[in-house]
């Protein structure tokens, strides 16, 4: 029995969905970093959410390349998740990837309340299926259409029109992600920003990740020493 | 976890301190904090994201550095610091383990008791008091940036940074749910500055002892997305508070809001009271907001007020000078008021009235008519209830200050109480405590 009166503080659940692209070309070292960056942002996700009472954050991740699938069916709460390692394999069948997330957007299986879901899509290249047929679809949802959403482009060959298209506001912009520190800086950015703008509402700002200038990701000095 | 500057990064701050970057602590919204090597020892160094690192922002640490503000309450910017690239930050002190953010205490993740949340709440009006005497807007009042000990109440304000002399424009907006209606409206002429801070101050005050938001009810369960423009209604252009007396349609609802209706219905009237004008009147006019003042005066009333329930032990806050002090809310069984010392301070009179449970105490600030600042710790102890060695049952007042006091019986004999000895009590007995004087009663 506690000795304050009242239990914990009501919470809403933001849903955050990881969208990983692991066609062939992130073969190599591009998904060994991506694997590293997100491990290295979970406990950031956790202290996040931690600050946050009036939030509970559940994540989950689909992979896409020849097929879409979920990486974890079921939101998994923040304080729970744990990563698995994703590998490659062939194409980037983004579009299925969209259809499949637009399904899980809907109420229900979306709760009747909640805050802005987040979707963060992390891709290097150009998609190989129908992905503006998915796009809409996502768009066709309540939830979809207020989802927080951010964008990460890996290497230069990126197809940034995509992610800008996928971000939906001009205002945004993709974050580069060259080398793997600005990859570990944009992975904990979107995971950390997002989440903060989904539960923690800002007044004056009408995207709060466009113009609250708080939260603009910090911009590297790319001096590791990298081999290329 | 890897951040802005890397261990061993070498800096120098403008008084000319070398700062050696040891690890990262953190990350907020506008930099990453940093723990520091200094000839000082450890320190912690709040550096800013370059997108925030604009001149108006240098321009507001410089002023709060140069400022300078020695109060135990408030980790202050002590030194400003600069890279050669444009970087800059400041050092302040580490954040002492025992205080603990109010997360753990909304998701009841820690223990603590309603005496140690009133002291919180009384302590935090206390310190942006300090702020707004001297004329200075906290601007960014929410959970994030106050710390608190949960066994003694005592507070700690972290990122003062955004704290400006009042009047001043510079732009932060602030978290929408602790921010004023009129300035999540954005109503034309309205800044940011000591009045709004009232209503920070109060919303806060309410989420410490009520564990909700006061204008979360039932309006705010039908919104399916809490999104911008939800939340822009809910605190901005149609607030309404859950215990409005005049119109329930945002009454919090039984099932889905059952805290704060339990925590509501364990606050004495004359909390509830501040409460209720602050969020109904004091919503849409800022000048009928309720001042740290009478904030102050309520919660020092009311902790001099809390009970333990006879049967399970658990502290009751009563209703300062009433005869019915209700029922526990824990366990429901009927309290029973204890004794109490009624004390009268010397000129301009003002009178406390001190439950006496078993370790009930006086303290300095009860002698004197206005105190600056309240402090409920052993420094300022005066006097404390204690129990005789050898005589379970029997109670005393123990002189723990340096002077001694004056002991008038019921018969109109005296005794000289000295430091270190204890009078036993006794109704009607009246003790001087050298200027102020008490009296204690069976009622």
């Amino acid at each position: 029995m506690s000795d304050i009166p009242g239990g914990p503080m009501a919470n809403r659940p933001v849903h955050f969905i990881w969208l990983l692209d692991c066609s062939y070309s992130m073969q190599g070292e591009k998904i060994g970093q991506l694997n590293y960056a997100i491990r290295e942002a979970v406990p950031e996700m956790r202290s996040v959410a931690q600050d946050n009472p009036a939030a509970q954050l559940l994540l989950r991740t689909m992979t896409f390349s020849t097929t879409a699938r979920w990486h974890h069916q079921d939101p998994v709460p923040v304080e729970n998740f744990t990563w698995q390692d994703v590998q490659v394999d062939g194409m980037t069948n983004l579009g299925e990837a969209l259809q499949m997330v637009a399904r899980e957007l809907d109420t229900p299986p979306m709760p009747q309340r909640a805050l802005k879901p987040v979707l963060a899509l992390v891709s290097d290249g150009v998609p190989t299926d129908d992905w503006k047929t998915g796009l809409r679809a996502v768009d066709a949802t309540p939830w979809g259409r207020k989802a927080v959403r951010v964008a990460i482009a890996i290497g230069a060959d990126a197809d940034r029109t995509v992610l800008q298209e996928f971000l939906g506001n001009p205002e945004l912009q993709p974050l580069d992600a060259n080398s793997p520190k600005q990859l570990a800086a944009a992975i904990r950015w979107a995971s950390t920003a997002a989440v903060k703008a989904a539960s923690q509402m800002v007044a004056g700002a009408t995207d709060p990740l466009a113009k609250q200038q708080a939260y603009a990701p910090p911009v590297l000095d790319d001096d590791d020493d990298d081999v290329w | 976890m890897s951040g802005m500057l890397d261990s061993g990064t070498l800096l120098t701050t403008d008084s000319g301190l070398r700062v050696e970057v040891f690890d990262l602590l953190g990350a907020g919204g506008q930099g990453e904090v940093y723990r520091v090597r200094t000839s000082a020892g450890y320190q912690a160094l709040k550096w800013y994201y370059p997108a925030c690192a604009t001149p108006a922002q240098e321009a507001i640490v410089r002023q709060l550095v140069g400022r300078g503000f020695a109060d135990d309450r408030f980790l202050w910017p002590l030194d400003f610091v600069a890279d050669a690239r444009g970087g800059f930050g400041y050092l302040m002190d580490i954040r002492p383990d025992r205080f603990k953010g109010l997360p753990m205490l909304f998701r009841r993740q820690l223990r603590t008791s309603p005496r140690a949340l009133l002291k919180a709440c009384l302590y935090t009006v206390e310190a942006y008091q300090a702020l707004h005497s001297r004329g200075i807007a906290y601007r960014d009042i929410s959970w994030g940036n106050i710390f608190f000990d949960p066994d003694t109440g005592d507070v700690l304000v972290c990122d003062n940074d955004n704290a400006v002399v009042e009047g001043d424009s510079t732009g932060i907006s602030g978290t929408m749910e602790f921010m004023a209606p009129e300035l999540v409206r954005g109503d034309p002429g309205v800044a940011p500055g000591t009045q709004s801070d009232l209503h920070s101050l109060s919303v806060l005050l309410f989420m410490l002892l009520m564990n909700h938001h006061p204008l979360k009810g039932r309006r705010e369960l039908a919104i399916h997305c809490l999104d911008e423009a939800a939340e822009r209604k809910l605190y901005g252009k149609q607030p309404l508070f859950v215990f409005d007396p005049q119109d329930q349609s945002n009454a919090p609802d039984p099932t889905e809001q059952a805290t704060v209706l339990a925590t509501w219905a364990a606050a004495p009237d004359s909390l509830r009271a501040l409460f209720t004008k602050n969020f109904t009147a004091g919503l849409h006019d800022p000048t009928t907001r309720v001042r740290e003042s009478q904030w102050r005066d309520t919660l020092r009333a009311v902790l001099d007020a809390v009970v333990e329930c006879a049967r399970c032990g658990k502290q009751n806050m009563t209703e300062p000078r009433a005869a019915d002090p209700g029922t526990c809310w824990s366990c429901g069984s009927t309290l029973v008021l204890p004794p109490r010392l009624v004390l009268t301070t010397p000129p301009p009179r003002t009178e406390h009235h001190i439950l006496l449970h078993r370790s009930s105490r006086v303290q300095a600030h009860h002698l004197d008519p206005e105190p600056a600042r309240h402090d409920y710790g052993d420094g300022t102890l005066v006097a404390l209830l204690t129990e005789h060695p050898q005589k379970p049952g029997r109670f005393g007042l123990a002189n723990r200050s340096a002077s001694p006091w004056t002991g008038t019986r019921a018969d109109g004999s005296t005794q000289r109480i000295d430091p270190g000895q204890t009078v036993p009590l006794r109704s009607g007995l009246e003790l001087d405590f050298g200027g102020a004087r008490a009296v204690v009663r069976s009622k």
